[in-house]
């Protein structure tokens, strides 16, 4: 099934150049419609008051981290389908593991660059 | 009687060794109290934070004039190069965890100087003692979990990290 460009997606991060970051590859890839939230109690807010499909979300945020949001999604019969995927500084092999059992789809670390983002999303949505 | 002139010489023995911690916790909390006044450490938070604050806004004028680079034109090796871009400015992210994680070190290393010191005021009985502050417990549970950017020599690569998630 074709990608769908139109889709909503939600950007997570406490830095605000990353937001821009983020928003500018997706646009570069194709997506265009893009709301952001600066920690995960925000994220969840936007997630509860509007239908998305697609959360990339940081990990280390106050007062929720994007682990603890990846949760509450998870938890959330009405969110819980919500493809997920964390892009974070954070690489032990504990926190990818700690990820993956809580539901993420995927998992880039940074530094990334807009490759890296299209090969992790085509994983998750489909090729495109 | 010599048991009783014993027991004085050891009483003023331990009297004299009581003395010498005594001094000893004196000089130890002149020294912290020293090293908290006198310390660069408030000022290089203060420089950290103006790093923090400088390269933020220095990122986002790069962001910007490059998103609007990007929507002035379709050709390809721009939007190549715009890209390079992005990824180059995610080092601000990083450098911005880093520096938050030493402010932090900072903090910690300040209180745990100035608990030391007004416990050996209180152990000196130069002013009233003051409870000991205790150091700060390890992390549980998912905060164990936050730690910030490993070391450039240390960080896995994103390959290593596929693989780490394809096998689990």
């Amino acid at each position: 099934m074709a990608v769908n460009f139109n889709m909503q997606i939600l950007i997570v991060d406490d830095f605000k150049t990353m937001l821009k970051i983020v928003d500018g590859m997706l646009k570069q890839l194709g997506f265009k419609n893009i709301d952001e939230a600066s920690d995960g109690t925000m994220a969840l807010e936007k997630l509860r008051s509007k239908k998305y499909d697609l959360v990339l979300s940081d990990w280390n945020m106050e007062p929720m981290s994007g682990f603890e949001l990846l949760k509450q999604v998870r938890a959330d019969a009405s969110l819980k389908h919500i493809p997920f995927v964390l892009i974070t500084a954070e690489s032990k092999t504990e926190n990818i593991i700690a990820a993956k059992q809580a539901g993420v789809n995927n998992y880039i670390v940074k530094p990334f660059n807009v490759n890296t983002l299209k090969e992790k999303l085509s994983a998750v949505l489909g090729a495109f | 009687m010599p048991e009783a002139k014993k027991a004085a010489d050891d009483l003023r023995g331990l009297y004299a060794k009581i003395e010498e911690i005594l001094k000893q916790f004196r000089e130890i909390r002149e020294e912290a109290e020293g090293i908290v006044e006198n310390s660069q450490m408030p000022d290089a938070a203060l420089h950290l934070n103006d790093v923090l604050q400088h390269t933020e806004e220095a990122t986002t004028t790069i962001l910007d004039a490059a998103t609007t680079i990007g929507s002035l034109t379709d050709n390809a090796a721009v939007a190549e190069q715009i890209g390079r871009i992005y990824e180059a400015c995610t080092f601000q992210d990083i450098s911005g965890q880093r520096i938050k994680k030493v402010l932090k070190h900072l903090n910690t290393l300040e209180e745990q100087l100035q608990g030391l010191s007004e416990a050996a005021r209180g152990a000196t009985g130069d002013a009233a003692a003051k409870p000991r502050a205790k150091a700060a417990p390890a992390a549980t549970g998912d905060a164990a979990l936050m730690n910030g950017p490993a070391l450039s020599t240390e960080a896995p690569s994103q390959a290593d990290v596929d693989a780490m998630f394809k096998n689990m």
